[in-house]
């Protein structure tokens, strides 16, 4: 199962940040960038909830909780930005 | 031993899930599909690898806590999605040309 986890799964979600982070560089208008950001706090919780396995079973809870608050400042974060955007324009409705 | 087979299927399956969401966010031309591939697989990921810790030790208060995890992000996603949509809609950022749009004028 360790093994599972450190030469399978941990990979695979690297490099899937990797490649959101790619779009987070290259993203031409600023929504994208906060898609980008959005997709990388719940690709960081998934890395969290696969890393808890491996460490010892008395620290798993700390992880956990700590996913728990990056979660909810992803979506403090996303809507922040939407109300800054749909600020900016003008017109608020 | 037959609860690390399930878990060790939900763990590949959720990490396979956001590779894919990642794929879409680098390949889709648009904001609005992009936001849509990324709403829908990152949950379902983050769901899976979360059922793997679930069924992989079988403890209560990890258990409520992970089940909190994922209430909480079924409910905030989408919203966040739909908030994020309205605002990239009310900056004029273009759609793909080959999308068909009936509603909205002044695209």
């Amino acid at each position: 199962m360790i093994d599972l986890t450190q030469n399978i799964v941990l990979p695979i979600l690297s490099i899937s940040f990797m490649i959101v982070f790619v779009r987070l560089i290259i993203g031409p208008s600023l929504p994208d960038r906060v898609v980008a950001m959005d997709m990388l706090a719940s690709i960081i919780i998934s890395i969290i909830f696969s890393y808890s396995i491996i460490v010892n079973p008395e620290l798993q809870s700390y992880f956990i909780d700590v996913s728990m608050v990056i979660a909810l400042i992803g979506f403090l974060g996303t809507v922040g930005f939407s109300y800054y955007f749909i600020r900016r324009e003008g017109n608020d409705d | 031993m037959t609860t690390e087979n399930i878990s060790s299927v939900f763990l590949i399956a959720g990490s396979i899930f956001t590779l894919i969401a990642a794929i879409g966010i680098i390949r889709f031309p648009d904001v609005y599909i992009r936001k849509s591939a990324s709403a829908k697989s990152s949950v379902f990921g983050v769901t899976l690898i979360a059922f793997a810790v679930i069924t992989l030790n079988m403890n209560f208060i990890i258990g409520i806590k992970l089940l909190a995890i994922i209430f909480l992000l079924f409910l905030t996603i989408p919203i966040g999605a739909q908030v994020l949509a309205k605002a990239a809609l009310k900056m004029k950022i273009k759609f793909w040309n080959k999308t068909k749009i009936n509603n909205t004028k002044e695209f």
